[in-house]
């Protein structure tokens, strides 16, 4: 007996209720078959995705899915439910991109990665952007000190408000 | 610096885009803290691209130049 046909058999049988399960139904409805354990997607992935190969270098999700259940038509398999065909889809993605990015690093080479991290460095070995970082610090520090709720006026507002306190003094003229 | 020009041969434009406006919007102090796989192609979709970038600029502003020193068409 093939394994089609044992397929087909199992989907002839009837539930206990009489009824059959709803993918038995479908199955006789539009001529599909039950999947079987070498229909799983981890077992079938090579020849499940690669129709889709198009799609996934586009990294369009939804053109992926649809590549996935035409291929399951193409079978005559009924498809996955639509969230096991999300996370398959959403893990080939995955897996395309870090097969990307291991690529684009080798392509780029020790001496590649180097130059590139170097955009990252400067020349006195402080790292870059680790000034603006520190300053951003501080304002924040600066303005979490300042314990007012009302919002601190700027330009002409500003002006406005030392004529009328000259005591006042701007938070951020504080921090310079 | 000289980036091979297979890097992102194979890749759709649409997915380097994505990685250059990802590289775009995270601060170096992240950057350096990506692994070296995900470091080299978001820094190389970045200046793959900004280099495309200033190359189409500098072409326009000498496009622009020779029109503002061309003489004007004469008519007749």
């Amino acid at each position: 007996m093939s394994p089609n046909s044992l397929v087909c058999h199992q989907n002839s049988i009837p539930s206990m209720t009489g009824l059959g399960a709803p993918s038995n139904v479908t199955g006789h409805k539009f001529g599909t078959r039950r999947r079987s354990r070498s229909d799983r997607p981890g077992c079938r992935r090579p020849g499940l995705l690669a129709p889709a190969g198009r799609a996934a270098r586009e990294h369009r999700p939804e053109r992926l899915c649809e590549a996935v259940y035409a291929h399951c038509r193409t079978l005559q398999i009924e498809p996955p439910a639509a969230k096991r065909v999300e996370r398959v889809v959403r893990s080939a993605l995955h897996s395309y991109e870090d097969q990307l990015q291991e690529q684009a690093l080798a392509r780029l080479g020790a001496a590649g990665l180097a130059q590139i991290d170097s955009l990252l460095t400067l020349p006195g070995g402080q790292h870059r952007g680790d000034r603006s970082r520190h300053h951003l610090i501080r304002m924040t520090q600066v303005s979490s000190s300042c314990a007012t709720s009302r919002p601190i006026p700027a330009g002409r507002a500003w002006r406005v408000c030392c004529s009328r306190s000259p005591a006042a003094t701007h938070p951020a003229g504080d921090a310079a | 610096m000289t980036l091979p020009d297979d890097l992102f041969a194979d890749v759709s434009p649409h997915l380097v885009y994505a990685y250059r406006q990802r590289a775009a919007a995270e601060p170096p102090s992240e950057l350096r803290g990506h692994a070296d796989p995900v470091r080299a192609t978001l820094l190389g979709a970045l200046c793959l691209l900004r280099s495309r970038e200033i190359t189409d600029g500098l072409v326009d502003l000498l496009i622009g130049t020779i029109h503002k020193f061309a003489p004007e068409p004469t008519s007749g």
